[in-house]
């Protein structure tokens, strides 16, 4: 893989911004730029082999007291891309910002694994098989399939005051899944992590897949009423996190539509619940020395000890609110930057896994939904159809629930929560959570199933 | 263009070999409240080449198109180490073809001040309405140009532009925030984004009384679905699963669906077809150089038929149906629906309407989601119904079922098919494709129906 940003990459983002700065009165540009490899095996086969290639360079310029961005990736056509980033500035939003100056001594992040370069497409292939023969007699009857990627990408940024600064990353992904079909029941399972480094260990994702098919093989009936629901680490990931994460967002704070609005200093959550954004980790896919517009990052309390502490700014929100940016900055080629997290910590506490489901007794145990994001999100409304969980009588899992509606809303349920976990699972390589055991979640199970 | 494809597919050691280079161009502009939130545009060149060999794809794509001949060469080597126990294609006539885009009203030639100002009163219209906390509006634009060759001798130049409007009003009282949103699009239209004045006052009416609106029980109940999420339904509900990749190879999914099985009553008719004119699922070709066509999937409530790629089609010994579609270069092409809708039927809505005694009527829609068996979608307006009547307003309810149980359960549709191109469909990481789908009102018996 060539070893970018390349000099021709910073002698084009160089004149590039010469060209904007003798046009407008402040300007950025970056190039981003990526090369990555999946390996897919579709029903227990080897299917594709790909290399996917993208490149592209982008602008946001400042004139006139308004902005505007554009993208392309030719490069000889930087000057177009300017000159209509200055056009659609025309009407761009207003703008007040500031750019920062360059911060000397922001301690460099590493995100890049040189062992990247010693991994190869046959030894991906490789791995794919073994993943396929491990998980194979967990449940012969099921058809399983694997995908595994490594990649290698980059991101290079100047602005008109001199900032300066590029940062390299390595991926390396392995999932596995499997489904398991009787009659029409169709039963999924799944697996997988991914980080900078190459990780050949294969046994904790067979591990999850057989507890998975332990708990889940046999159908349970579905209780129904407002109840204790334990939400695994993914499902505090995909349920209870999406609608915190826009409530804690700059725009729509400023928008006046998020419940979280002036409450910095308040207890809005559960006093065990703290949640971190820590973009200095090491070799964490999400980490970086600088945001996406140059401001340096810093570990931050997103929620401690259920008190807000911050709400998630980039430039624009930040100077419209008249706040400091909070180093959140993120974006895309062609359009404006917006404010996100890095690298969450939700911090465990002290409940086994038995704890909890001693302190649920009858409940249900959530690991996948489907059909989030639907309904009031900001409002903090969160549910979907159970794609994965079990039913809990009794302190015991009796098997997996299906055709089942779950409904709740996060600023109510994680106000008094039962028990947090004291073991934290990784995912995706951007969030690191325990379990999380909430009282009166509503559960609808739909009674003509079979 | 076309020689020097041809020229960079020939010679080599494949099954079969495909290349493409697109060309795309974007523009959107975005508000929140009052003020340009978001204004930007790209443009961007690339391509990908794919090789079939031994039932095994190799798959490269780039964004400089140099070396064409080079890329297909990797494409070819990957699909060789991929390659294991054979698969069977299907293959085709060479076609060379240039179709005219559809372009009633390019909205690449709107003057950028006619679209800005357009939402901006759009934007009026929504805070004219007291109690109004905050609105988002967008629109933007997309225009794929696709030149396709294949190891068949195939060229095929093809150019799409897609529309994409949408406009939400948020009211809230204390810490209660209520919305209620449009979504709408069309192929190569700017057209359908103008004259929605009332429509943006009635949007921020619906979302400040959503306020005063109770949440539904959560439980079943039977319900009334209009066109657009009746539409919604058939895509989440049974679209997805007609799609032969998830079956292919999977002799259980086989069994489920087999050709022949019944999956609803005689009144049930599902079809989809990129080759139904002017809509957002609309094409000449897919991205496999297939010719477009119309798929009865349902036929009086019998599984009659099913999307295929020339892969899926080979391998399960059936006719292609043009529904392999990439969303651009960076990705293969994958089965797709394209339009995609239940006919109508002969009773009308009010009479669906009139006969159920204790039902919820859902309207609009935020979404959906499948897992092939068990799927989800949200209805962004709901009305009880109590002795066939529409009353009270509710909160916005999420619908779930079992396809199969809930296909079952379709017992009427009426005759105002009506068709939703608001919608992008996911699948596969490639996301939002253009897609349209609709419905005549529907209803289902037993429908669960989500609530606090």
């Amino acid at each position: 893989m060539t070893q970018r940003p390349t000099d021709a990459d910073l002698a084009m983002l160089e004149r590039t911004l010469a060209y904007a700065r003798s046009k407008t009165t402040a300007a950025e540009v970056f190039v981003s730029e990526a090369e990555s490899t999946p390996v897919s095996f579709e029903a227990e086969k080897l299917k594709e082999i790909s290399t996917r290639q993208t490149w592209g360079l982008g602008i946001r310029v400042f004139a006139n007291g308004r902005m505007g961005v554009s993208s392309t990736n030719h490069p000889d056509k930087v000057e177009e891309l300017v000159d209509r980033a200055i056009e659609l500035a025309r009407y761009g939003p207003e703008s007040e910002l500031t750019l920062p100056d360059p911060s000397p001594g922001t301690p460099s992040i590493e995100t890049y694994d040189p062992a990247i370069e010693e991994v190869t497409t046959e030894a991906m292939v490789e791995a794919g098989r073994r993943l396929l023969d491990e998980a194979k007699p967990l449940e012969p009857e099921a058809l399983y399939g694997a995908n595994l990627t490594y990649s290698t990408s980059s991101f290079a940024f100047l602005n008109s005051n001199g900032v300066n600064f590029g940062h390299r990353k390595s991926g390396f992904g392995l999932f596995v899944s499997g489904t398991l079909i009787r009659g029409t029941d169709m039963f999924f399972i799944g697996e997988g992590d991914r980080g900078c480094s190459p990780d050949w260990d294969m046994q904790r994702h067979i591990d999850g897949m057989r507890q998975q098919i332990e708990w889940g093989k046999e159908i349970a009936p579905t209780p129904a009423g407002h109840m204790p629901v334990l939400f695994m680490p993914r499902a505090v990931s995909s349920v209870l996190l999406g609608p915190f994460l826009s409530g804690i967002n700059g725009k729509t704070v400023l928008q006046g539509s998020s419940p979280l609005e002036g409450r910095i200093g308040e207890q809005v959550f559960d006093k065990r619940l703290s949640i971190v954004d820590d973009p200095t980790l090491p070799l964490k896919p999400p980490s970086r020395s600088y945001d996406d517009e140059g401001v340096p990052s810093r570990e931050q309390f997103l929620v401690q000890d259920g008190v807000l502490r911050t709400i998630l700014y980039e430039l624009q929100s930040a100077s419209k609110a008249g706040v400091e940016p909070t180093g959140s900055a993120s974006r895309g080629l062609g359009a404006m930057p917006g404010a996100g997290t890095t690298y969450l910590t939700i911090e465990p506490s002290d409940a086994s896994f038995d704890d909890m489901l001693h302190t649920m007794g009858d409940g249900v145990i959530v690991e996948r939904l489907i059909g989030m994001g639907q309904g009031n999100v900001l409002g903090g409304d969160a549910g979907g159809n159970i794609l994965l969980g079990y039913r809990v009588q009794g302190g015991e899992v009796i098997g997996r629930v299906k055709d089942t509606m779950l409904h709740c809303n996060i600023y109510d349920i994680l106000k008094d929560i039962m028990a947090i976990g004291a073991e934290s699972t990784e995912l995706g390589g951007s969030l690191a959570t325990p379990a999380i055991l909430c009282d009166g979640v509503s559960i609808a199970p739909k009674s003509d199933s079979e | 263009m076309r020689d020097e494809m041809t020229q960079a597919l020939s010679g080599h050691n494949a099954d079969y070999i495909e290349l493409r280079l697109e060309e795309l161009d974007t523009n959107h502009i975005s508000m929140r409240g009052h003020e340009i939130d978001d204004i930007g545009g790209s443009t961007s060149r690339g391509g990908a080449a794919r090789a079939y060999v031994n039932g095994a794809w190799g798959f490269v794509t780039f964004t400089q198109a140099d070396n064409l001949r080079e890329r297909v060469a990797t494409a070819v080597r990957q699909a060789h180490l991929a390659s294991g126990e054979g698969g069977e294609l299907v293959r085709g006539e060479p076609v060379i073809a240039e179709p005219a885009p559809v372009l009633d009203n390019d909205p690449f030639l709107i003057p950028l001040d006619r679209k800005v100002n357009l939402l901006q009163e759009y934007v009026e219209a929504m805070w004219a309405v007291p109690n109004i906390q905050s609105t988002s509006i967008g629109s933007g634009d997309r225009r794929r140009v696709t030149h396709f060759a294949n190891s068949e001798g195939s060229y095929i130049r093809q150019e799409r532009v897609d529309v994409t409007f949408r406009a939400r009003a948020m009211a809230r009282r204390d810490g209660d925030v209520q919305q209620y949103g449009v979504s709408v699009g069309s192929l190569g239209d700017y057209n359908i984004l103008e004259g929605r004045h009332d429509e943006m006052r009635e949007i921020a009416d619906k979302a400040v009384a959503l306020l005063d609106a109770p949440q539904v029980e959560g439980r079943e109940y039977t319900v009334i679905c209009d066109p657009i999420l009746g539409g919604v339904f058939a895509h989440e509900a049974f679209g997805h699963l007609s799609e032969s990749d998830f079956v292919y190879e999977n002799d259980q999914m086989k069994e489920i669906m087999v050709l022949g099985r019944r999956f609803g009553g005689q009144h049930l008719n599902i079809v989809d077809g990129a080759s139904v004119p002017g809509l957002r699922g609309s094409y000449d070709y897919d991205d496999e150089g297939i010719a477009a066509r119309k798929s009865d999937l349902i036929r009086e409530g019998v599984l009659v038929g099913r999307l295929h790629s020339r892969e899926t089609a080979g391998k399960m010994g059936e006719g292609v149906t043009g529904n392999a579609r990439a969303m651009d270069y960076r990705f293969p092409p994958i089965v797709r629906m394209t339009n995609t809708f239940i006919e109508p039927g002969t009773a009308t809505a009010e009479e669906l309407i009139s006969e159920v005694k204790d039902g919820v009527y859902c309207k609009n829609w935020y979404g959906g989601m499948t897992s092939m068996e068990m799927f989800t979608f949200s209805a962004g307006e709901a009305y009880r119904i109590r002795n066939g009547r529409i009353e009270e307003l509710l909160r916005p309810v999420v619908l779930s079922g079992n396809v199969f149980t809930t296909l079952e359960n379709l017992d009427a549709v009426a005759n105002d098919l009506d068709m939703n191109q608001g919608g992008g469909c996911g699948k596969g990481g490639q996301s939002p494709l253009p897609v349209s789908n609709g419905s005549p009102h529907i209803r289902i018996q037993n429908c669960l129906v989500g609530g606090a």
